[in-house]
């Protein structure tokens, strides 16, 4: 058996692009556990986001169709947004369901924070679900997309997966996630609120 | 019903960092479809292959490291960077080789995923490996130590709902693999 995996030491970091709050870019030096040492190990500081799969209360999931700019085309995702500083995760998904679409949850369920860049490091994506929404006000989301806003059955979801209609990896992962039975049921001994 | 949903016009894009080949940072100005313009971040990434992988009695190969983007130790699937001009499904093969020792004949591809809806970062490419068997002993040359671990489907699971998983690429693997109505209407035999 190998002996225990010990995390890098960063030894030096410098700023080399400040595009604050969107981006900002370090080099740092690290040492390694067998004391090598890189000097040029890159670091992007991107805000984190929550990504809400949120069912009504007949089981319809809220989706978007929407261009995004980053794959260069249409894709589905779900209702979701930035951290604003210092922000609850989960505080952050209640009120970006809400701005975006207009919905309240019943419940909710924390599925977990997960890094988007194994390396680089970058936002972290953290995924909620929420049930039993339904409507409480008219949505008013500022965002520079146009949206058609769709209440898809899981059966819907899977099919569009199936024609490659998920261009992002962080909305294909939620949809398996939460439609994976075992996950599902592990998942839920967890934090439900 | 909405009017049809239009894509943004790329008018001009700068460099504003490169640290080729693994980063570089670019300002594009767009047009949007109802000609607002407006000035959006780009950040180039490395695209990179990730990788399922199960022997012939069902053990998925995976490795357990320190990753230093997440800052602590995570359960990750095999996976890598690919090589300029390289084919994806090569540079599963050469990856899976490199951090494992191990082959497969039988690859299966469940799509081609961005990690980054506005600033799109890098593509991801899903791929399962059937049937692994052992030849030779694992060099990856990667900066991370690594630890082999073969985990039965129950384990898997069980670590994620652990919080063993801190990367969104491998736990995204994991769920598709494992949610077997997507496994099958994603999953499309290759090579």
């Amino acid at each position: 058996m190998p002996k225990d995996l010990k995390p890098w030491r960063v030894a030096a970091s410098r700023d080399l692009l400040d595009a604050s709050p969107f981006l900002k870019v370090r080099v740092e030096s690290i040492e390694l556990p067998d004391g090598r040492r890189i000097d040029d190990y890159y670091q992007i500081e991107m805000p984190s986001f929550a990504c809400i799969f949120a069912e009504t209360e007949d089981g319809r999931v809220i989706t978007y169709r929407q261009y995004r700019h980053g794959p260069r085309r249409l894709s589905l995702v779900f209702p979701g947004g930035h951290l604003d500083a210092g922000e609850d995760p989960l505080a952050a998904a209640k009120r970006e369901l809400l701005e975006e679409t207009g919905y309240e949850g019943a419940a909710w369920q924390d599925l977990g924070a997960y890094m988007v860049n194994s390396n680089q490091g970058g936002p972290v994506s953290h995924m909620f679900r929420a049930t039993g929404c339904r409507k409480v006000a008219e949505p008013h989301a500022d965002d520079l997309e146009e949206s058609e806003v769709l209440f898809l059955t899981r059966a819907e979801l899977m099919a569009a997966a199936g024609r490659g209609e998920f261009a992002l990896l962080t909305q294909i992962a939620l949809f398996a996630m939460v439609t994976n039975a075992d996950l599902a049921r592990s998942f839920a001994s967890g934090n439900a609120e | 019903m909405t009017e049809p949903l239009e894509p943004w016009r790329v008018l001009a894009s700068r460099d504003v960092y490169a640290a080729e080949p693994w980063l570089k940072v670019r300002i594009e100005t767009l047009e949007l479809p109802d000609g607002r313009q407006v000035e959006f971040h780009q950040v180039d990434q490395l695209d990179f292959i990730i990788i399922f992988a199960e022997t012939a009695d069902g053990r998925a190969l995976m490795l357990r490291q320190y990753k230093h983007g997440a800052r602590r130790v995570s359960l990750t699937f095999p996976a890598g960077a690919v090589d300029p001009g390289e084919d994806p499904l090569d540079a599963a093969r050469r990856e899976l080789l490199e951090e494992t020792g191990y082959v497969s004949d039988e690859w299966i591809a469940f799509g081609d995923y961005v990690m980054q809806g506005n600033q799109r970062g890098c593509v991801a490419h899903l791929f399962q490996a059937k049937g692994c068997r052992k030849v030779a002993e694992a060099d990856s040359g990667d900066l991370e130590e690594m630890r082999l671990e073969l985990l039965t489907r129950e384990e898997l699971v069980a670590a994620a709902a652990n919080g063993e998983f801190a990367i969104v690429s491998s736990l995204c693997m994991l769920t598709l693999a494992l949610q077997p109505d997507v496994a099958k209407a994603l999953g499309r035999p290759v090579g």
